[in-house]
């Protein structure tokens, strides 16, 4: 398959760009993908190693 | 190294698209007006998590998530393939590169020459970097919000 978009880092600005691409009909959330070395979460703060 | 109960941003900055949605989730969840500080409605670290963490879940954004490190982008065609360090391949027809604040640390050329001869050298975000433990005189190079964070607390202890 082929993602619209694809997100490289779900961070802050990562997550945050999600959330609007989805949120304002860009975008289906199969058609999203968010690559990111930590397991998924959300929280500020320090990250946890895997 | 820096610890903060309250953000330093207004209540308006999180990761949703309505600039008072925070504000309308704490509503919601009968949150008292201790989870906002000062007059800028700085909200509570655990209040804007618990916002992120909803607004994760609502838009089941587990479901978008792959765990890896993407070590390549490469123009193919009329698409991008994503590349991880574990071998997978993704086509996307666009990229956001979010890298931002990583583990990555950004050490400059001379500091990272001081580093290896010496363990009293560190990035602001060194996890095994302990300033309780850090003896004067500091310097601290940079001068920006973090930076003024970042003596507050050895200035005042």
């Amino acid at each position: 398959m082929i993602y619209e978009w694809i997100v490289v880092g779900g961070g802050i600005q990562g997550c945050t760009i999600a959330a609007f691409l989805m949120k304002n009909n860009k975008v289906s959330a199969s058609q999203l993908l968010i690559i990111d070395p930590m397991k998924h979460r959300y929280t500020v703060g320090p990250r946890q190693q895997k | 190294m820096i610890e903060m109960k309250f953000l330093r941003s207004p209540s308006v900055h999180h990761l949703d698209v309505e600039p008072f949605s925070l504000r309308k989730y704490a509503d919601d969840q009968n949150r008292k007006k201790s989870d906002f500080y000062g007059v800028y409605k700085r909200p509570s670290l655990e209040l804007f998590n618990e916002h992120s963490q909803a607004l994760f879940r609502n838009l089941n954004m587990k479901s978008c998530w792959h765990q890896g490190f993407v070590n390549g982008v490469d123009r193919e065609d009329a698409s991008w393939t994503i590349s991880t360090v574990a071998g997978n391949r993704f086509k996307t027809k666009n990229v956001v590169l979010a890298l931002s604040v990583n583990g990555q640390l950004n050490i400059p050329e001379w500091a990272s020459n001081l580093e290896a001869h010496s363990h009293q050298l560190f990035h602001i975000y060194d996890e095994a970097a302990d300033l309780t433990k850090m003896k004067p005189s500091i310097a601290v190079v940079g001068g920006g919000i973090s930076a003024a964070h970042l003596v507050i607390s050895p200035s005042s202890g």
